[in-house]
This record gives C-alpha cells, sequence and structure tokens, in this order.
C-alpha cells in the first residue's frame, strides 16, 4: 500500500503542495489529476524518494519510503521526462533495469516488445516520442514492480496505444497486486482506468473519491420559482455557481443530494431539473475555472 | 554475451559494478600514464644499454615533468570525480538512479568505493611491475620496496583529492557546468586565500617577516609559483600545491633515481641523505586522510541534497557562493596588486619600501581591492539572477565585498597586534639581532664602508640588561614612523620552549635607527668584539665547525667565532700606520712586530672597543689619529694576488691602542727619525 500522509513540498517561497493525503491499497490504480503545474510531478517524486517532503511523509508498507530500501526495490517510476542513453537500446535498457530489478521478468520483456512491436535493437532516440514511452512502460512492466508510478504516462500515445496500455496496467495490476498511481491533467485518460480519483487545485487535494462515487454528491439544477428567484432563498444548501434571471436560477449543488432536492421541493418550483455531471465538468468546476473564453480573442 | 549481460541480479553489486564501468576510462589513462612513466622507462634501460648504467627508476625525476605529471593527475582526478556523480547534473538519469531502490547513502559509497578501488590498482599494479624490475637488476632490498611504496601513496593521494573535489562539486552544484566551475574554484580557491594573505601580510603588516626571505621581490605574488616549496602550514592544506612534504619531493625522487654507485652497489651514503622515514609518508596520508573526511561530509550533503534543483542553473547556492567567493577573492587579489603598482607611482623614490605602503598608498590599496570587489560581486549577482527585479533585490549583498578589506584592514592596524606584540622578558631564551651599521664580524673593517653589505647579525642578548634593551628597540621600531631605511632590522627571538619569534622592520624613522647604535653597548656585541680579536681560545677552525655539524646538525652556530686570518700574525704581509695628526706621513711598521706585539695590539684594540660608548664608537668628538691598514695574505694562484685588506680608525678615546703604537713607534729609533723628520 502506498499511503500519502500530510504531505508539504516547497520551492523556496512558493508552496507546490500542501497538507495532501490519500492512499493506493494493493491492487488499486489512483489517478492524480490537476491542472499544468498543480504539484502532481512533485507529489509522485516525493513518493518515488526523488524529492523530499518538507512536511509530511510518503510510506510504502507502512514505513517511509526513504528508510524503506527493500520496499523500494519494488518501485518503479515512469517519469515524464524519460532517461534512455544516447547509445541506448531497448536490450541494453533492459540489462540496465535489470541490475536493479531483481524480479525483472526478460519473458514479459519480449513479449511485451513484440506486442507493442518495437525492436529491441535500435536506438531508442531514434524512435518517435510515443515509441519511447511505450519502451519505458515495457521496462516498467517487465520490472515487475509492486509499486508503479506513472506521470504523465499516456502523452504521446496514440489511442490505440493508449487502449493498450491501460488494459496491460490493469492486467498487471490484476495479476499482482499491484498499487499504481498514475498522474494525468486529462481526467477522461483515467476515469476508466482508476478506482480513486485524486484531483489537486491549488496545491490542495479538493476531491479524493472513488471513481465510481465521483458524480454523486454533485449535480447540476436548473429550477423555475413563480416569484424572482434570489440566492439567499436557497441558505440552507451548498451551492456554487449561482445565476440566475427573473424567475430562473442555474446553479451547482453538493451534499446530501435527496435532501437538498426534498428542500428545493418545499419551494414548490414551476420546474426542476437535475443533472449528473460528467467527469470532465466536475473537474472544471472544482478545478474552479470557468472554460476560458476565446470568443472575439483576435477580433480588431 | 545475452546471458553475461543479465547476468547480475543484486542492484548494489550491479551499482557497484556500473561504478566500476564508469571509473575504467580514468583508470586505464592512469596505468598507462605510470606504464609509460615508469615501467617502460626501467625496461628500456635494460634492453637497451648495459645493465651497469642501469639506475634505480621510478620516474623520470625532472622537476618539470614531475609537476605537470601531478597537475595532470589532480585534473584526471577531478574529472573523474565530475564523471562518476554526473547523474547529479542531469534530471531524467537522476529520477531513475534516486527511484531505484538503492540509499543515496549506497550510491555514493558505491562510486567511491569503486573508483578507489579501481585508482588503487592502476597505481599500484605499474609500480609493482617498476619494482620487479628494480629487484630483478640488484635483487631485493628493504629500501627499494619503501620507494615503490612512497610512489604509490603520493600518487594515489593526489588523484583521490581530485576525485573528491570533483565529487562534492557534484553534490553542492545543480547542474555539469556549476560542477565543473565549482571544482575548478575548490581547487584553486585555497591558492587564492594563501596569495591573498600572504599579500596582504606583505604589503601592509608591519612586522611581517615572511615576505623577505629568499630576496624575491615578489616571493608571494607570482601567481605561478604553484610549487614553491614552504614548511607553512596553510600550503599544506593546498590541493594545488600538494606540497605537504617536509622535502621538495621532486629532489627526493631525483635522488631515488641515483641511489646506486657506479659499481652497482647500493649507495648508502645516499640513502641516508633522504632516508624515508614513516614522517614522510605522514603529509600525504594526511592528505588521504582530508579526502576521506570530505567524503564522508559528501555523504551527508548528498542526503540533504535537493534533487529538485538538478538541472537548474544558478539553484546550487552552496556551489554559486563558492563560486562567487573564488572570484571575488582572485578579483581582490588583482585589486591589491593593480592598487600597489598605482601607489608605487605616487610614492617618492626611497620614502618607503616596496612592501610596506604609506597612508595614502594604504589608502590606494585598500580603494583598488574594494573596487574589483564590489565589480566581480556585481557581475556574479547578475550572471545569478539574469532579470533586473531579483538583481536590485539581490544588491543586499553588495557589502558583501568590504569582507575583501578584513585581512588588509587588521594588517594596516598592526595585525591584531601582531607588529608591536614581543615576548616576555622571561620567556626569551635569545635574540638575534640584524640591523644596520652593526660592528662588522671583522672588526676592523670600516663601518662607513660597508653599505651594500648585509650587517653583521648577533645572537644572544640573553642578559637581562640585553633584553630589556632589544625589547626597547623593538617598541622603538614598531611605533615610529615609516621612512625607508638602507637595510631591515631583523629580530629574532627563541623562547624558552625552542619556538621562534621573527619580526622584520625595513622602514622606521631616523630616531629609531640612531637608537639602534645603543646595541653596541650591549653585553652581546662588547663580549663578541673583544672575543673576535682577543681571545683566541673562543676561535674555532672551518674543520671544527664541521665536527659540529656532525654532532649535531642543528648546532647553533650563529655566534661561533671563526678563526680569521685576521688572527694570523704569519701572514701578515703589511700593517700600514697613517697619521692623520700630521697628515704627511705613513708606513709599514710591520717589520717592527713580532706575534707578540700583534696579539698585545689586537688585545688593546678589543679592550678599547669594550671601554668605549655608542657615542664614541658612532660619533667621536675629534677626528681619528691614526688610520691602521693591514694587508693580511699574500699567497698566489694564478697570478691573482689572495690579499685581504682591513681598515681601523683610531680615535683619541682608544688609549691603549695609542699607547702601544707610541711604544711600537719608538722602539725603531731609525723610524722614530724619520717620522721626525717628516713631522718637523
Amino acid at each position: 500500500m502506498i499511503e500519502v500522509k500530510g504531505v508539504t513540498k516547497r520551492y523556496e517561497d512558493f508552496t507546490a503542495i500542501e497538507d495532501i493525503s490519500f492512499s493506493t491499497p494493493p491492487c488499486s490504480i489512483t489517478g492524480l489529476v490537476g491542472y499544468n503545474g498543480a504539484g502532481k510531478t512533485t507529489l509522485i517524486k516525493i513518493a518515488a524518494g526523488i524529492y523530499k517532503a518538507d512536511e509530511g511523509k510518503v510510506l510504502l508498507s507502512g514505513e517511509n519510503v526513504f528508510n524503506n530500501n527493500n520496499e523500494r526495490k519494488r518501485l518503479f517510476f515512469v517519469p515524464d521526462e524519460l532517461y534512455f542513453p544516447a547509445t541506448a537500446t531497448l536490450k541494453t535498457m533492459a540489462a540496465y533495469y535489470k541490475g536493479y530489478y531483481s524480479n525483472f521478468n526478460i519473458e514479459i520483456f519480449n513479449k511485451l516488445t513484440k506486442l507493442f512491436s518495437l525492436s529491441t535493437d535500435k536506438k531508442i532516440k531514434s524512435f518517435s516520442k510515443g515509441m519511447q514511452r511505450q519502451s519505458e512502460i515495457i521496462l516498467a512492466l517487465a520490472s515487475s514492480p509492486k509499486y508503479m508510478l506513472l506521470d504523465e504516462t499516456f502523452d504521446g500515445l496514440d489511442p490505440q496505444k493508449r487502449d493498450l496500455t491501460k488494459k496491460l496496467l490493469l492486467e498487471y495490476m490484476a495479476e499482482s497486486s499491484c498499487s499504481l498511481i498514475i498522474s494525468s491533467h486529462n481526467l477522461s485518460d483515467l476515469a476508466n482506468l482508476c478506482d480513486r480519483v485524486c484531483l489537486i487545485n491549488g496545491k490542495k487535494l479538493v476531491i479524493n473519491s472513488k471513481t465510481e462515487d465521483l458524480g454523486l454528491e454533485i449535480r447540476k439544477v436548473r429550477l423555475i420559482l413563480d416569484t424572482e428567484v434570489k440566492e439567499d432563498m436557497f441558505s440552507p444548501l451548498s451551492i456554487e455557481k449561482f445565476k440566475s434571471q427573473g424567475k430562473s436560477a442555474v446553479f451547482v449543488m453538493r451534499g446530501d443530494i435527496k435532501k437538498s432536492i426534498e428542500y428545493l421541493q418545499s419551494l414548490n418550483p414551476v420546474s426542476l431539473e437535475t443533472f449528473e455531471m460528467p467527469h470532465e465538468e466536475i473537474f472544471l468546476n472544482e478545478m474552479e475555472g470557468e472554460a476560458l473564453e476565446t470568443e472575439g480573442f483576435f477580433h480588431k | 554475451m545475452k546471458r553475461k549481460v543479465f547476468s547480475t541480479n543484486k542492484d548494489s553489486t550491479y551499482d557497484f559494478v556500473k561504478a566500476l564501468k564508469n571509473g575504467a576510462i580514468p583508470s586505464v589513462i592512469v596505468f598507462i600514464s605510470l606504464l609509460i612513466y615508469s615501467t617502460l622507462l626501467s625496461f628500456l634501460l635494460i634492453i637497451r644499454g648495459p645493465i651497469q648504467d642501469y639506475k634505480m627508476v621510478f620516474s623520470e625525476a625532472d622537476g618539470e615533468v614531475e609537476s605537470m605529471f601531478i597537475i595532470f593527475l589532480l585534473i584526471l582526478g577531478i574529472m573523474s570525480g565530475l564523471y562518476m556523480f554526473k547523474f547529479l547534473g542531469n534530471k531524467e538519469e537522476q529520477n531513475v538512479l534516486l527511484s531505484v531502490g538503492l540509499s543515496r547513502k549506497q550510491l555514493l559509497l558505491n562510486r567511491c568505493s569503486a573508483f578507489s578501488l579501481e585508482l588503487l590498482l592502476a597505481v599500484v599494479t605499474p609500480l609493482l611491475l617498476t619494482l620487479a624490475i628494480n629487484i630483478k637488476v640488484f635483487g631485493f632490498n628493504l629500501y627499494s620496496l619503501k620507494v615503490c611504496a612512497f610512489f604509490i601513496v603520493v600518487l594515489f593521494s593526489v588523484i583521490l583529492v581530485g576525485f573528491t573535489i570533483g565529487t562534492l562539486s557534484s553534490i553542492l552544484a545543480a547542474t555539469k557546468t556549476e560542477a565543473s566551475l565549482t571544482a575548478l574554484s575548490l581547487t584553486i580557491l585555497p591558492f587564492g586565500i594563501i596569495q591573498f594573505f600572504y599579500a596582504s601580510f606583505s604589503f601592509f603588516l608591519r612586522g611581517y617577516s615572511e615576505a623577505f626571505k629568499g630576496g624575491a621581490l615578489f616571493p608571494i605574488f607570482d601567481f605561478f609559483s604553484f610549487f614553491q616549496k614552504s614548511e607553512n602550514i596553510m600550503r599544506y592544506l593546498n590541493p594545488l600545491t600538494m606540497n605537504y612534504s617536509k622535502f621538495d619531493y621532486n629532489a627526493i625522487l631525483s635522488v631515488y633515481s641515483n641511489l646506486y654507485d657506479e659499481t652497482q652497489r647500493f649507495n648508502w651514503g645516499a640513502q641516508n641523505l633522504y632516508s624515508l622515514k614513516l614522517s614522510e609518508f605522514t603529509s600525504f596520508f594526511l592528505w588521504i586522510f582530508i579526502s576521506l573526511s570530505v567524503l564522508l561530509l559528501c555523504l551527508f550533503l548528498f542526503d540533504r541534497r535537493k534533487a529538485e534543483n538538478t538541472g537548474l542553473l544558478r539553484h546550487g547556492k552552496a556551489a554559486s557562493s563558492i563560486i562567487t567567493l573564488t572570484a571575488v577573492l582572485y578579483a581582490s587579489g588583482f585589486g591589491l596588486a593593480f592598487g600597489v603598482f598605482k601607489a608605487r607611482e605616487y610614492i617618492k623614490l626611497g620614502s618607503c619600501s616596496f612592501f610596506l605602503l604609506d597612508n595614502y598608498g594604504k589608502f590606494l590599496s585598500l580603494s583598488y581591492i574594494l573596487l574589483y570587489a564590489v565589480i566581480t560581486l556585481f557581475i556574479c549577482l547578475f550572471l545569478y539572477t539574469l532579470n533586473v527585479k531579483r538583481l536590485i533585490k539581490s544588491l543586499k549583498l553588495l557589502p558583501l565585498a568590504f569582507l575583501a578589506l578584513i585581512i588588509p584592514i587588521i594588517c594596516i592596524t598592526g595585525g591584531l597586534g601582531f607588529s608591536t606584540h614581543t615576548p616576555s622578558e622571561g620567556n626569551i631564551s635569545k635574540i638575534s639581532l640584524q640591523y644596520p651599521y652593526a660592528p662588522d664580524n671583522k672588526v676592523f673593517r670600516s663601518y662607513i664602508a660597508k653599505d651594500n653589505v648585509n650587517p653583521n647579525r648577533y645572537t644572544g642578548f640573553n642578559s637581562t640588561k640585553d633584553k630589556k634593551l632589544i625589547l626597547s628597540l623593538h617598541k622603538t621600531l614598531a611605533k615610529s614612523e615609516s621612512k625607508m631605511q638602507p637595510y631591515p632590522v631583523i629580530i629574532k627571538y627563541t623562547l624558552s620552549n625552542g619556538k621562534e619569534v621573527e619580526r622584520v622592520f625595513p622602514e622606521y624613522s631616523d630616531e629609531a635607527l640612531i637608537s639602534l647604535f645603543e646595541v653596541f653597548e650591549s653585553d652581546t656585541v662588547k663580549d663578541y668584539l673583544y672575543r673576535r680579536l682577543a681571545d683566541k681560545s673562543s676561535h674555532i677552525s672551518v674543520e671544527e665547525i664541521m665536527e659540529l655539524i656532525n654532532e649535531d646538525p642543528h648546532v647553533d652556530l650563529d655566534m661561533q667565532i671563526r678563526k680569521s686570518t685576521l688572527n694570523e700574525f704569519e701572514e701578515l704581509v703589511m700593517f700600514e700606520l697613517k697619521s692623520t695628526e700630521a697628515g704627511k706621513y705613513s708606513f709599514d711598521i710591520s717589520e717592527n712586530l713580532d706575534e707578540e706585539k700583534y696579539d698585545k695590539f689586537l688585545t688593546a684594540v678589543a679592550t678599547d672597543y669594550r671601554n668605549m660608548s655608542a657615542a664614541d664608537y658612532y660619533y667621536p668628538k675629534e677626528p681619528c689619529k691614526y688610520i691602521i691598514k693591514l694587508r693580511i695574505g699574500n699567497a698566489e694562484a694564478e697570478g691573482i694576488t689572495n690579499s685581504t685588506y682591513y681598515t681601523l680608525h683610531i680615535h683619541s678615546t682608544m688609549e691603549n691602542t695609542l699607547s702601544f703604537l707610541d711604544s711600537v713607534i719608538t722602539i725603531d729609533d731609525s723610524r722614530s727619525q724619520t717620522i721626525k723628520k717628516i713631522s718637523l
């Protein structure tokens, strides 16, 4: 199990992440979502034992990642910036990781290279960006890790390879009871893969939820009353992004949805509609950002 | 081959093997260099010439080649350290290595131990081959083994120091460029500090003596004297000079190479001159110890290193500080040099010596130091910020440039009491004093005629009266105003515990110079002059001096009175007496003298000197009555006469001498008549 407990990291005066906590049990995948620069890579590097947290800690099977080399030997970090020496081939990189990962499985390595149709003798630097990322995924899976940390792993992969990679990760997790943390700024990449989604915004973790529970406590509401709608009418509820025009209003409602609907019906609405929100919209909503307006941007 | 590639299973062992591979190139270079430099040379000497010409060879033993080779090894060591830890300047590689399940401690230890092991092999193997060749030619002896061990320790320590610098730099810096600059800075920083301190002492610290040793005009500011031997402890801490041995080891190596005489026998005499004692190894072991201590510090620093800074230029704060410090220090040094040169343009000729400047010169030099320091610090800050807003914010660091003035100002204000400090009277065992116009050790030679000769040095001054006199003079010199004088006053105290305190005053007032004449009345000077002339029992010959040295190489010969030609009557050729009173005659009275009379004459002069006051000696009230000129020695070699001339002025206060001369002149009636005739 990977446990992130109250992790804070500062770069001089700038706080990158603050008091972040979540856990990834064995045989599960946690998706880390956030805008570019939200602190996902920082958090993953802390989990990998590369960066040190200013506060808090990351535990691997109950021990601090920095003092637990035995468990860390079963951890594989797939970084956003890949490391391949100029003359490296998949074969030499396999030898490299075989040295550091005693469970490196050469058979799986050979099978994966065939599956991805990658040459083991060509220089990796001559590969395309997507192929290089596939190479790293092959090396990661062949290393038979107990913990996998993948940073923006799907970037640059074509839809087919993206799908293949997801299937392989799920298959590997099921086979090896591996704990995975995958970061992405694209929630759709993770929604159908992760057991849990953690959303980082403004240095903090704003969502830490099972994927299937992600939309349960949030609804979009469209309401028409027979009198003019005012925001203070909804003070017992937890609402956001309230917009009203005469007798109608639109807003996002959180919390106990059943009780909230009961309250809204007590207002005798002319019309009341509630909508489940798609993941992307929830993501945007949590990021406190509206879709950025571009209309007329270049108009003179 | 495939199986071999995947054969390593233990990750730490694998990392160690990888480190061995990384360290292979520099180690092979060392191995090949030594193979050529040492083993091949030995081998060629055997196969080319008759075996009788073979010398014990471990190196070419050429001083310059030796020095260049040492620098080459040092640079190789630095580059090895940078290469072994290059991943600390590469974010991608660092991500992998720091996440593979090896602690930072293991990563560091693997690299250090792998390189040390390879290095040791690279050094030991060729030198053992050389040793084998020597044993083949000369047979086994312990001394060859010791020389071989000495070389191994020297070469290993040099490269290890370089490797340590490279390792420390990689850990402190955030990028490879920064690491290289840090390594360069760490290498030259101790040298810069030493040079700056010594230059400050030499130019500004009154009483400081080091600058006047060796006779070089620029003993300190010679930036190319990297290999200058010095026993000062600070040089021991300078990786660039690596000059930490008691002896100049280049010279030692040279002697080692000539240890066998023509008959192929081991030259024990030569060996005794440079016998390899454990103390010879100590300084090199000290360097190995320092390197290992720094590597231990690296463990600590590496554990706390911020990986997030890797690859980001200007993010290694420690490295930036070291680079900036080095740049500012060297700039301050150049500022000092240029300031001194500028000051010299304004100094009146002869108003002060080259090293100690007058007040305006000091002000000018300090201004130049500060100017160069500020400009350099500003450039460094600019390069480290590259942003006007941040540059303005960092300008608050600019006053740090004033730190460059600390040492010069301390020196100018007396070096925290250095200039005025005198040992307590009770702690002084003896004092050695050299000062202008001191009575010459040949006594008879006129003091007026020795402007270009180093004055006589007197050692002793151990009576309470003498100690008080010298201590008082020391204080007068330290406090007097600066004025260039013909010769510096050098005072060296030997304390009861054997330590020495030396002060040199090249500039002092005329009043201080006149007060120095009081030394003539000291027991030490009076006793010396008397014994020199009248006490033959205190004279020793050159042979006796050699015997003393053989018995104890550290024997104090300062005040041992050598037997000189002045005391040898049998060598007396001419004793010319000139009367200044009459001013009209001079003649040789040597024929009137025998050895007994000559000795009486010397005793009379010695007695007069003993009774004479400093004022009578230096400022006689009346002109001298006689001038005596002695010519001693008449042996001719290849047509050149080998004679020494001595002159003595006889004043009216020298009653004993006058009395003697009167008695000698009246002995020879014919000569007296001549005098009378001439007088009339």
